[in-house]
């Protein structure tokens, strides 16, 4: 179903939210200075979306911005097999990136049964810097473990809506759904995250 | 539109809430800051932030950097233990590639002149023998004629054992003009007033410099040197090596280490 997308409904400052077609168009056809452009464009959002779903390792991105690089490689190869049919760039851009990031996160398993089920501690904690930022990464980390509570398709939804910031007919496109329908999920999504930060007020987090 | 009423878990959902959270996560999906008041879109918006590739960089470059990395759990410290040893390992690569094309050109009288017959015994052979012809061109201009003649015997004899064909008919014709040298530089003994007519084995070095005016000998100290090199009748030892060019066997062919494979990271455990 080819979604007439205005591009005015983006403001121009968010960033890797719409790709255009034209340079889609040019990169499939091995255009090198578009395809520079285009890796460019999905980089940052592909960073922040591996970031969002594995969180961090050993206190660091390091592994989350491993995996969005593979991605990036990833959409590289394949982008002479996409063809523009009505669906937006980034659902054949998140679909490989889910499926990438699904790999890591059972290998992630694999080794954990081997070696610790605990998390891996938080750097934060050590780290010294501004209270701000320990604030806020005390924040981000809280929502991570909220996130985790949540369905599958609710927190995806919430990761590519808020992480990525894709509008919401694109990340309906990446998780088969209408746009309508992603509305209601994620105001569901966000209703739950109100409701288990509210259980969780004042609990010590185990 | 088909969304009017929501009911799941004893949550409704109507489409003012419907349309609030969509423009809300809009906002925070752009990057703005959360609305006073509202817990979860701060946290939202501080997770939004700290999954920011830039954002992170900025913080990043304000706090300490070094803090980062943490000590030994799960594969990404060994990650960086193995980037730490593939570090370790350049270091050192560029250490011995700096010694090796350093020791490459240096002749006997440098300090790395073992390294050199170490890592390049062909260019040792090729440098003892430049030496030799050397000191044999010095000779010869200075009269030293027995000498001349061992060191130019010394340098056929090592010459055999230069593989490299182009440096060695180089070392051969020079080796050859210096024989002529040589030879040319015998007659004019005899005139001299030294008792031996023939030069073969006894005139002792430098014995007779310049006895009277009757030779146009070599060894005369003022005048420019007849001999047909350019060495300089300096002393002996250090010599002005003529630069060689270096001889296209290379670059030094030592042994590089193949770095580490960096683990991929899929083998991660997942926070």
């Amino acid at each position: 179903m080819p979604v007439n997308r205005p591009v005015t409904k983006v403001p121009p400052d968010a960033m890797t939210t719409t790709i255009e077609p034209q340079l889609v168009h040019r990169a499939a056809q091995g255009d090198r200075a578009a395809t520079a452009t285009l890796l460019a464009d999905i980089r940052s959002g592909l960073v922040r979306y591996c970031r969002a779903r594995l969180g961090r390792v050993g206190g660091a991105y390091t592994t989350a911005d491993d995996v969005a690089q593979e991605i990036c490689l990833a959409v590289l190869r394949a982008l002479p097999r996409y063809r523009e049919q009505g669906v937006p760039f980034s659902a054949f851009v998140y679909a490989i990136a889910g499926h990438k990031v699904a790999d890591a996160q059972r290998a992630a398993v694999r080794a954990a049964s081997v070696t610790t089920t605990e998390p891996p501690p938080e750097t934060a904690d050590s780290e010294p810097g501004p209270e701000q930022r320990a604030v806020a990464t005390d924040l981000a980390r809280r929502l991570s473990d909220l996130l985790d509570q949540l369905p599958e398709t609710q927190r995806e939804i919430v990761v590519l809506r808020v992480a990525v910031g894709l509008p919401a007919e694109e990340v309906g496109a990446i998780v088969g759904m209408s746009a309508a329908a992603v509305r209601v999920a994620q105001s569901r999504a966000l209703a739950r995250l109100r409701t288990l930060a509210g259980d969780t007020l004042g609990e010590v987090a185990a | 539109m088909t969304e009017r009423q929501h009911r799941e878990g004893g949550e409704e959902l109507d489409l003012a809430t419907i349309a609030r959270d969509d423009a809300l996560l809009d906002a925070l999906g752009r990057g703005e800051p959360p609305p006073a008041g509202d817990q979860v879109a701060a946290m939202l918006a501080a997770w939004r932030t700290d999954v920011d590739s830039d954002a992170e960089k900025r913080l990043i470059r304000a706090g300490a950097e070094a803090a980062a990395p943490l000590p030994a759990i799960g594969a990404a410290p060994v990650g960086r233990g193995a980037l730490r040893v593939a570090a370790a390992v350049i270091a050192l690569l560029a250490v011995a590639t700096g010694l090796g094309l350093g020791s490459r050109n240096a002749g006997p009288s440098s300090p790395l002149w073992s390294l050199t017959r170490v890592l390049y015994p062909e260019q040792a052979q090729v440098r003892g023998v430049e030496n030799t012809l050397a000191q044999a061109r010095t000779a010869v201009a200075e009269g030293r004629l027995d000498e001349a003649r061992a060191l130019l015997v010394q340098a056929r004899r090592d010459l055999a054992g230069v593989d490299d064909p182009a440096v060695a008919a180089r070392l051969r014709a020079e080796l050859d003009a210096l024989e002529r040298d040589l030879v040319a530089a015998v007659p004019a003994l005899p005139r001299t007033p030294a008792s031996d007519p023939a030069p073969g084995s006894s005139a002792p070095t430098a014995p007779a410099p310049d006895p009277t005016g009757t030779a146009p000998a070599p060894p005369a100290p003022s005048g420019p040197p007849p001999a047909p090199s350019s060495s300089t009748p300096g002393s002996p030892h250090i010599l002005p090596l003529p630069s060689l060019p270096l001889h296209p066997s290379g670059l030094p062919s030592l042994p590089l280490p193949s770095l580490p494979t960096l683990p991929l990271p899929t083998g991660l455990s997942v926070g």
